[in-house]
C-alpha cells in the first residue's frame, strides 16, 4: 500500500490553511499526489513510499488557477478541486 | 402594470396609439426607421417574457381570490376555531372550519403568488434592483453552467455596472431569473406539500396556529432573497459533486504546524525503519501504547499509527514519545542518532 487518501475534515480552510494543511501531512505521510474533495470535505492521496521532503525548498505550494498549470520555473505535483471557504476552488500545487 | 396578459401586450405591440402624423413632412426613410424601431422594442419584449411570465389570464381574478381572506381575519378565524359552539363556525366543527380558513388564504396566497411571477419581469426590466440581483444570481447561476455559458455569464456578472450593461441585463433575464423562479417554486411547493399532508391530521394533531404559521413560511418562500440564496446553494452543491475526486474519506488529519513538522518527519521515517526492518516488538510497544489494534498489514498498521501520532495535542504527543522512550523505542530520534 503505497498511497493513503485523508480529508482535512472541512470545507472552509482558506488557501493559506489548505496549504499548511499539505505541507504539515506530507510531514507526517509522505509527498501529496492527489488533491481534491469528496464532497464534504477537502481530500488528498499521499505517497508514503516517498521521502516527506523531496529536496531542499522543497515545500508545496497551493494556488488557486484557472488551467492547472504551475508558475514559469516550478514544478506541478498536481492540481484538483479542494474546498476553499466553503467553495470548490481549481488549484495547482506546486514545489 | 401587473397585469401583464396577452391584452397587455397586444396594446404594447399595436402602433395605433403612436401619432404616425407628427412625422409629417419626415422623409420616407425615417418613417421606416420609426416602424423598425417599435417592431424590434415589441419583439424585444415578447421575447424577455416569454420564457417565464406568458401564461394564462387566471379563471378567478387576484383581487376576487384575495378579497374573501380579509373576511377570515386570523384572531377572528382562531377564536371561532376554539369557540365551543359550532354555530360560531357556522356548523363546521374545529377541523372543517380549519381547513376551511386555510383553504382559503392557501387560494389567495396562490393567486397573488402568480401574479408576482407574471409581474416579476416587468417590475425589474429598467430598474437597477435587477441589476442589483443580477450580479449576485449571475455568479451563482454562472457556476451552474458550463462551456460557453458560463463564459458568457461570467463575462455578464462583470459587466453589469460597465459598457456590457445591456448585455448581462439581456443574460440575465434569459438565464437568472428563469432559476430564480424555479427556486422559489421549489421552496413553496416543499412547504406546500407539507400542508397538504398536516390537512390530512385532526385538528388535535395540526392546529389552526400551526397551520397559519406554516402559511406564513409559505409566503416567506416567494423571496427574490431566498431565491438566490437556494441557488447559490446549489451551485456549490452541484460544484463539488461535478469536481468530487474522492469517495466518502473517513481518515481525517488535522493541520501540523510548521514547526512541529521536522519532529513528525523524524517518526514518520523511525516508524518506517521499524517496519522495515522487521522490529515487530518496538512496532508493538508503539501500537500498544497509541492504544491500536494489530490487525491489517503492517503498512496499514504503521499508516494508523502515524495519523494517531498527527492528530495527538504537541503535550500528549510528548507524552507518547516519552514513554516510548523510557521503554527504549525513540521514535523521535534524528536519522543516525
Amino acid at each position: 500500500m503505497a498511497h493513503v487518501d485523508v480529508g482535512n475534515g472541512n470545507k472552509t480552510s482558506t488557501l493559506e490553511q489548505l496549504q499548511e494543511w499539505v505541507r504539515g501531512t506530507e510531514a507526517l505521510l509522505g509527498p501529496i499526489v492527489v488533491i481534491g474533495n469528496d464532497g464534504s470535505q477537502t481530500a488528498g492521496t499521499f505517497d508514503q513510499n516517498n521521502p516527506a521532503n523531496p529536496g531542499p525548498n522543497s515545500d508545496a505550494n497551493v494556488r488557486q488557477t484557472n488551467d492547472g498549470s504551475a508558475p514559469p520555473g516550478k514544478t506541478k505535483v498536481c492540481d484538483g478541486w479542494p474546498f476553499v471557504s466553503g467553495q470548490v476552488v481549481h488549484v495547482v500545487i506546486y514545489r | 402594470m401587473l397585469e401583464m396578459g396577452a391584452d397587455t401586450l397586444s396594446n404594447d405591440s399595436g402602433t395605433g396609439g403612436f401619432d404616425m402624423t407628427t412625422l409629417n413632412g419626415k422623409s420616407a426613410h425615417l418613417r421606416g426607421a420609426v416602424r423598425k424601431c417599435l417592431l424590434l422594442i415589441c419583439l424585444g419584449s415578447l421575447g424577455a417574457c416569454a420564457s417565464f411570465s406568458a401564461m394564462p389570464r387566471p379563471v378567478v381574478p387576484t383581487a376576487e381570490a384575495v378579497a374573501i381572506a380579509p373576511q377570515y381575519r386570523v384572531d377572528e378565524a382562531l377564536r371561532r376555531y376554539h369557540s365551543p359552539l359550532a354555530s360560531d363556525r357556522g356548523g363546521m366543527d374545529p377541523r372543517q372550519w380549519r381547513d376551511q380558513v386555510i383553504g382559503i388564504y392557501l387560494d389567495a396566497t396562490e393567486a397573488r403568488y402568480q401574479e408576482f411571477r407574471i409581474g416579476l419581469s416587468q417590475e425589474m426590466r429598467g430598474a437597477n434592483f435587477g441589476i442589483d440581483i443580477g450580479v449576485i444570481a449571475l455568479s451563482a447561476v454562472g457556476t451552474l453552467a458550463s462551456g460557453g455559458t458560463a463564459n458568457a455569464l461570467a463575462a455578464a456578472t462583470g459587466g453589469l455596472t460597465g459598457a456590457r450593461a445591456s448585455l448581462a441585463k439581456e443574460l440575465y433575464f434569459e438565464r437568472t431569473l428563469p432559476a430564480l423562479i424555479a427556486a422559489m417554486d421549489a421552496a413553496r411547493d416543499e412547504i406546500l406539500t407539507g400542508i397538504y399532508q398536516n390537512l390530512l391530521k385532526p385538528e388535535t394533531e395540526y392546529s389552526l396556529e400551526r397551520a397559519f404559521a406554516d402559511f406564513r413560511a409559505l409566503e416567506r418562500a416567494a423571496s427574490l432573497d431566498q431565491a438566490v440564496q437556494r441557488v447559490t446553494v446549489q451551485a456549490a452543491t452541484d460544484a463539488a459533486e461535478q469536481h468530487q475526486a474522492f469517495q466518502n474519506v473517513q481518515t481525517v488529519v488535522r493541520t501540523i504546524p510548521a514547526t512541529s513538522r521536522p519532529e513528525i518527519s523524524r517518526i514518520r521515517d523511525n516508524i518506517n525503519a521499524l517496519v522495515n526492518a522487521n522490529n515487530d516488538s518496538a512496532f508493538g510497544l508503539v501500537m500498544a501504547r497509541l492504544g491500536l489494534p494489530r490487525t491489517g498489514s503492517l503498512q496499514q498498521q504503521s499508516t494508523a499509527a502515524l495519523i494517531n501520532i498527527g492528530n495527538l495535542s504537541e503535550a500528549d504527543r510528548a507524552t507518547v514519545l516519552n514513554d516510548l522512550k523510557q521503554q527504549n523505542v525513540d521514535l523521535a530520534r534524528a536519522p543516525g542518532g
